[in-house]
Order: C-alpha cells, then structure tokens, then sequence
C-alpha cells in the first residue's frame, strides 16, 4: 500500500512542476481581479423592429479605497453598465466580451429583469441560457418591468446614489409588508413553465414619477418600486395584476405575510388592522362526481390606528370588525378568482391541489381541465381574529382623565 | 572496550583510561604497616568530594577497624560486609564493568593483588533544579517539570505513582554516549505486548548517540516517513503519569527534561492538560475550538486560493467585490500571494527563534510592518491575503503540541499547492490523501486515529469534547491493557 501512496505523491507533486504555468491544465483557473461580476442583467427586445435581443449587464462599482485618487470621485457611478446585442441571448451576452476589460462571469447575477416586450413576445426564448448554463445560479430572482424596458431602468438607476441590485435586494426583502408581490426564482419559473395546468406569473417591478420633495434636485423624481404579478397565458404575458388584487392572489398562494386593512367602526370612523399572520388552505371536495373548491382563510390582525375616539372594545364592535375585515378579503379573493375564471387561466393552481387530494379522478379530468376550471364552483370562506391593540388600548381624548 | 582477559589490577585500567586529564588515579597505602596499595579512581566533577573522603578515605586510614588490619583479604572482607561508612557498594572483578563504573560517575577502589574492585556511588555532579515547565504551563496543575537528570526524574514520578507495580527498565542506549534510557509502565496493568515490543525495538537501538528525543522517536514509530509525531513528549510529570496509569508505556532518557510516551494517538495531541483540572464544558468548547482552529489552519489558505481561482461563485458577492477591490493592481495570482505570504511567515518564525531576546522585538516589528504594511502598499500582496495568512497562523498556535502543529504546517503547504493546482477538487483529494496517510500510521497495533477509526471501541467520552469523568470508566479498549476499567 504504501507504494502505491508513495507512487500518487510523486505523480502529483511531478503535476505541480508541470502543469504549474500551462495555460492548458489550467483547469479553468482565473484570477478573482479580472473578473466581471454581473449582478443584474437586463433582457430586452430590440426596439427597433429587428429580432434582436439587447442585453444589458450591470455590475456593482466598489471604488479601491486604498491609494490616493486626485479628488473626481464624484463623477463615477456606482454601477458599470454594459450593453450589447445579437440574435440570441447567449450571443448578445457572449457580445459583452467584444469591449468588456475583465472576464463576463454569471455565478454572481441576482436578479435578471425582463422588458415587457420581451415578456409579451415569448419569456421562455429569453430565458433559455439562464435555465442552462452552469455558471449562473438556480436562485435567480426574475423580475418583470412593468411599462418599460430594463435596459431603462437600469440606465436610469446608475445614476442614483443606490446600487440597483442592492435596491432590488431591499425592496424584495420587504415584499411582505405589503405582501402584493413575490418574489420567485429561477427555478420556480422552470417548473411553472413545465405545468401544463396552469399559468405562470412573475413579479414586476415599475419607475414611477414622485414629484421631489428634495429642493435642490429636479422636479420629479422616478422611484423604483415593486408592481404586483405579470400573469401569463403559456410563454406569453397576458396581464397585469396590481395592488388589491395581487394581494388577493397572495392570499390564495397563502403568501400572505403582513398587510394594512382599513375598516370602518360602528360609527363610521377609520380603524387600520395590521395582519400578523395568515392560513390558507384550498380544499377541493368531491361529491356525487361534482367537483367543487373550498378557499379556506384564516388569519389575525392587530389593531394599529384608531381614527375614532370610541371604545371599540367590546365584544360586539369587535365581531363587527372582524366580519369587515373577512369580508374585505373574502372580496380580495373573489376578484382575483373571477378574473382567472373568466380568462381560463389557473394560476394558483387550483389542478395541483386537486391531483394532491384525488389522483385517480384527476387522470380523467386533467386532459379537459381548461373547460373544467371556469366552471368550477369556488367558495371562499373567511375567518379572523383580532388580537392586540398594541401599547394603549383606547385612543388618547382630551378631558379622558377628568373625572365627570 | 577493554579486553576481556585483562587482568584487574590498577596498572592496567590506568593503561586503559588514563589519557584524559579529568580521570583522577589516587594511590593509597592503608593497614597495620602502611603496605597495601589501594588505588581509587574517580572522575572530577562527577563525584561529591566529601562524600569519598568522609565516608570513604576516613575510614580507610583512621578506623580501627582498618588500622589494625595486616591482610588485603581481610580488609576486602571487612568493606563487604559494611565496615566503609557507605549504604552501598559493588563488588566486581571484571575490568569492563570497572570503567563503565567510573565513567557512569562513581569512585572505584581497586586492589590490585587480588584483582578486586569496589565501586560507591558517590555521584554528585551539578544539576538543574527542578522549575516550572517552560512549554506546557497551566494554571490549575502542579508546576514542576522534567529536569536533565534520570534519576531525579523517577523520583518525581515515583513520588506520584506509589504503587508498587510501577517498573522503571533501565537501558543503555548509544555506543559512545551510553546514556541510560528508562521504560516505565505499571506490571499487571499495561499490556504485556507493547511493553515486550517497546522493549524489543529500545534494545535494537544502534547508534552512536541518544543526545536528542528523535533518536529513540524514529527508532520506535512505524510508519518512518510521516511528518506526524507518533510518540507523545512532554515535560510535565502530571500529564507523563496519567498517561502510564491508562496504560502506555514511558521513556526516560539521561540528559533530556523531557519524557516520551508511547503509543500516541492523533486525539492526544489535541488535547491538553487543562481538559481535566477545569469544568468539563469549558472543556469540552475550548476542544471544539481547537479541532475547528486545527482545521481552519490546515484548510484555510487552500480554501482562499480554492474559491478565489476557481470558484468565484462561491464567494458572497459583496464578499467577492471587496476582494478584488483589494486584489485590484497586485501583479500575482492569488496562490503565489498566498504561498509566498506563508513561506515569508515561517521565515519569521524560524528567523525568530534563533534570535537572541533583544534583537527578537526589533525584528518583530520589522516582520510585522514589512509583511503586513509595506508589501501591501507596494501592492505585492493584497490585504485579503494577508487576513487570511494571519487567521491561519494564529490558528495554529492553538495546538497543544508543536510536533504536531509543524506537520500540520507541513501539510498546509501540500493542500494550498493542490487547491492551486485544481481548486477544490485539488483540495479534496489533498484531503483524502491526507486522511489516508493518517490512516496508514499504526503503531504498536494502535491505530493513529483511533478511537474515530475503531467502531468496536465507541469510546468517544474524551474525543471532541471531555465529558464528565465519571462517564469515562473504562481504560481505552485499543491500549488492550490487563486491567480494563479505572473506575468500579
């Protein structure tokens, strides 16, 4: 045995001295400082008639703090920005290398952002070399850009003070306080692509003009933010869904975190309930060979904002509150549920639950699911509680400690 | 050596002996007429004067008992049964034992008419007193250490182990120094084997010298090649003892303050004398952080260049920037960076050590800030590296032993030059030679790893963490001692 042993080492430390300096056996060795590091990509399609796919790469700008620099700091961005173009996306990304100073390299890119003409003309065609090369990562968020193009948006985000992946960061770390929106990676999109039961969406983000409230800067100012869901019909985009109704969307996906509901009190005052925390369950029910689907909801709130001077809590303001709420929601969820019925479009989906619950029956009804779900009963039933009110009880009134 | 048919008489032995200026030959003439010639010979320095001439020379010549006496028999008689003031004496008649006798530090009467010589122990040379051990302090445990002299040192142990199966084996070791060497182990406890086979392998021992702990090491490991250490040394009688009474065996050797402890295991050198005289999870989180520093140590410069070469995606992307704003003008490619950083940091160490106190602080700081500052300004190494090559040596400093932290050294260098060959794949399989070559290492029938390589033994109390003592009952199974459990 020991031979052998010593036979390895010698053949491997003989590798070393000759393998060492060989570009050959390099065994795709690069150096860390002459790489590229993409952090968002953007996927367009030519605006210019041609078939062309534009790619824009974005790569975050760490200025070398060691070393004098003689004082124009303030003329660089904090994003390099590289476009290029071709008639796929591979070649468009591999054009990036006719002009790029370091090696273009996808294992870091985080988020990819999809124009809506790419999205409406066909996501999948887009997306191919991401879903297939090894160096870019399955957790890649993909984000659609509602109205606009990424190429854009990325532009117009180099010259914020943020870096647009940090920002994307942010805003998707903070998806459930609103919870309109999701957050999906690459993955998520295979499979959902694959179903051939139900359509796929992916969450947008939009530039939005805000009048500036800064006095020194321009008059208006455009804010990235997160838009709700594209809904897809096969590989094309079919539509938006925003605010409410994205939230009632969430509600059925049970990707409900958090969440403002404003609900009237008895005398018509605005009390603000915060969500806390959610259930969904979607419970399909056979009977007497009648398919039918129950959307169970469940969830508490806590009060945050009293708009009223009233006392709401007593036991019969409290059931009245909790009926809004229910309602409210039982509303959200409706909507969204009408609008997938009367446009065919299982996006939930609906057919998973029910190959789950009853795979024999589902066999004899999956090849005609598309004629089966717009006619499908769907009942949703809401249920919720609220728990706290936070560090005072009643709402602070003027004269409240004077004794009458 | 001397002939073996020559004749015990003075004339011969000073023929013999008597070109080196520190052997003393004293003729004295004692008895009734002052007419027997007794020659005493001893060596300067290694003799207590006082002792040969109070309890020796006094009685020789002013004793009644002596005086009075015409014959040499007589006289021969009278110092056997006791007459000398001296607890103890050797008879020999042989001119061999005679010198040995001298050069082991003792006085030698010699008579030459009836061919007769007397030896006394009267050694008394300078010796070191015992301090506090200068390598392996600790604030809970006793503070003496192994000294220089053999026979001081198995007085310390037999002060701790008064059983009276402990056995100290006494052996001589290199043909010129014959510097005796001691096997101590407890009868009916520690295996009769590993005691025959330490035996064995100490008794061919054939060199000129045993000035140093090597010899006897790479006499008695296994596997020759390794740069493991494969016998446990310490200067600690505490630690020395504990390991005899689980059932190792002990070497002494004349002129070390050290001792050697056979067979060693891989979990011993990880683990300290603090273990056992502090509670047992402190312990037992102090000897997690030390596997996981060994570990960081061994892994850590191969990991950088691994992921930083080869495996970009790896690396956080705020993490990965960071570093190649820091690599951004550095003209080397990361495993040069780091090999040379490690090579330039064992410079310092191996510079550092030669140096004398003084020089020592000065050149420290030279070190530090040419290293650290002025290589990174010059933009021959990036700061990432320099973390990194910092990190890994203060992690090796955690390690108990020194032996072991140099082949884990040693070994560092194998793994960054693999990872630099064929990241982390290069690494792995750096590993996994690494772990094989552990493997291979046996001694005694103990393997090197063991108890995590033994599935019979399940004795893991005392492994990655020191559990409570009462859960470590039995001795370890591998060590196959007669006596398995410690505690009823």
């Amino acid at each position: 045995m020991i031979s052998i042993l010593k036979k390895v080492y010698f053949l491997i430390i003989l590798s070393v001295f000759f393998t060492g300096g060989c570009r050959a056996f390099d065994f795709g060795r690069a150096e860390i400082n002459k790489i590229l590091f993409i952090n968002a990509i953007g996927i367009d399609k030519a605006n210019d008639g041609s078939d062309d796919i534009v790619v824009t790469a974005v790569s975050k700008n760490i200025e070398a703090t060691t070393g004098e620099r003689d004082g124009s700091s303030e003329s660089k961005t904090n994003a390099n920005i590289f476009t290029s173009r071709g008639m796929t996306t591979f070649e468009a990304a591999r054009n990036l290398s006719a002009y790029s100073d370091k090696k273009v390299f996808y294992g870091h890119v985080e988020y990819i952002l999809i124009g809506e003409s790419a999205a409406k003309d066909n996501i999948l065609e887009y997306l191919d070399f991401f879903f297939r090369i090894f160096a870019a990562r399955l957790n890649t968020k993909v984000l659609i850009v509602k109205d606009g193009s990424s190429h854009d948006i990325i532009k117009n985000m180099a010259d914020e003070d943020i870096f647009i992946g940090d920002l994307l960061k942010s805003l998707l770390d903070e998806k459930k306080e609103l919870s309109i929106s999701d957050e999906i990676q690459i993955i998520q999109i295979m499979n959902m692509f694959d179903n051939i039961y139900m359509s796929p969406y992916i969450p947008c983000i939009e530039m939005k003009s805000y009048e500036n409230d800064n006095p020194n800067e321009k008059k208006s100012k455009d804010r990235l933010q997160l838009a709700g869901f594209a809904l897809f019909k096969e590989e094309k985009m079919f539509e938006y869904i925003t605010d409410k109704m994205a939230r009632g969307f969430n509600w059925i996906r049970g990707k409900v975190d958090s969440g403002v509901i404003v609900v009237k009190d008895p005398s018509g005052e605005s009390i603000s309930l915060k969500i806390i925390d959610a259930r969904t369950k979607i419970i399909p029910k056979l009977s007497k060979g009648n398919l039918d689907v129950t959307i169970e909801v469940y969830f508490f709130t806590n009060v945050s904002d009293i708009k009223g001077t009233k006392d709401i809590f007593k036991k019969e303001t409290l059931d009245y509150l909790e009926e809004q709420q229910e309602n409210i929601i039982k509303k959200e969820i409706m909507e969204i549920l009408s609008f997938a019925q009367k446009n065919n479009m299982d996006f939930f989906p609906i057919s998973d639950e029910v190959y789950h619950k009853y795979p024999v029956f589902w066999e004899g009804i999956k090849d005609s699911w598309s004629e089966v779900f717009p006619k499908l009963k769907i009942s949703v039933e809401a249920e919720s509680v609220i728990n706290r009110t936070y560090d005072i009880k009643e709402p602070i009134k003027s004269g409240y400690g004077v004794k009458e | 050596m001397a002939d073996q048919s020559m004749e015990l008489n003075s004339e011969n032995l000073r023929s013999l002996i008597d070109h080196s200026s520190d052997i003393t030959f004293k003729d004295i003439y004692i008895g009734l007429e002052k007419n027997i010639k007794v020659t005493l010979v001893f060596i300067e320095g290694l003799i207590q004067k006082e002792y040969l001439s109070n309890f020796i020379l006094k009685p020789l010549l002013e004793s009644p008992n002596f005086c009075s006496v015409e014959k040499e028999a007589i006289i021969l008689d009278l110092i056997e049964s006791g007459s000398l003031y001296f607890p103890s004496q050797k008879k020999f008649k042989d001119i061999d034992s005679v010198t040995s006798e001298i050069f082991n530090g003792n006085a030698v009467l010699i008579f030459d008419k009836s061919h007769t010589a007397f030896s006394f122990s009267v050694q008394g040379f300078e010796s070191r007193n015992v301090t506090e051990p200068s390598g392996e302090n600790v604030i809970k445990g006793s503070k003496d250490s192994f000294v220089e002299t053999l026979s001081t040192n198995i007085s310390t142990i037999r002060r701790r182990i008064r059983t009276v199966d402990l056995i100290a084996e006494e052996f001589i070791v290199g043909k010129q120094t014959r510097t005796p060497l001691n096997i101590i182990y407890i009868r009916n406890l520690t295996n009769k084997d590993l005691v025959d086979e330490v035996r064995k392998k100490i008794q061919s021992i054939d060199v000129d010298g045993a000035l140093t702990t090597s010899i006897i090491e790479e006499h008695i490991r296994s596997n020759k090649y390794s740069p493991f250490p494969q016998l446990l040394y310490t200067e600690r009688p505490d630690k020395f003892c504990s390991n005899i009474i689980e059932g190792r065996v002990g070497m002494l050797i004349d002129g070390l303050p050290v001792a050697l402890i056979s067979p060693a295991t891989f979990l011993q050198f990880m683990q300290a004398p603090e273990d056992y005289s502090q509670n047992f999870i402190y312990s037992s989180a102090i000897r997690l952080l030390r596997f996981t520093l060994t570990f960081i140590t061994l892994y850590l410069p191969g990991f950088y260049v691994a992921v930083t070469s080869f495996h970009q995606e790896m690396i956080p992307t705020q993490l990965a920037l960071s570093i190649q704003v820091s690599k951004e003008g550095v003209p080397f490619p990361s495993f040069m960076e780091t090999l040379g950083l490690l090579i330039a940091f064992e410079i310092l160490v191996e510079s550092g050590i030669r140096l004398p106190k003084t020089i020592s602080q000065a050149f420290s700081i030279v070190g530090a800030v040419v290293v650290g500052q002025a290589a990174v300004e010059a933009k021959l190494v990036s700061p990432a590296v320099v973390v990194i090559v910092a990190a890994t040596a203060i992690s090796s400093y955690v390690m108990p032993n020194q032996d072991f932290s140099n082949a884990i050294r040693l070994w560092r260098f194998i793994l960054t030059i693999f990872s630099s060959i064929a990241g982390l794949f290069g690494m792995s399989i750096g590993g996994l030679l690494l772990l094989y070559h552990l493997c291979t290492i046996d001694n005694f029938g103990i393997s090197y790893l063991s108890p995590f390589v033994s599935s019979n033994t399940m004795q893991y109390q005392d492994t990655l963490i020191r559990m409570p003592m009462f859960f470590m009952k039995k001795r370890p199974v591998d060590l196959k001692t007669t006596n398995k459990k410690r505690q009823s």
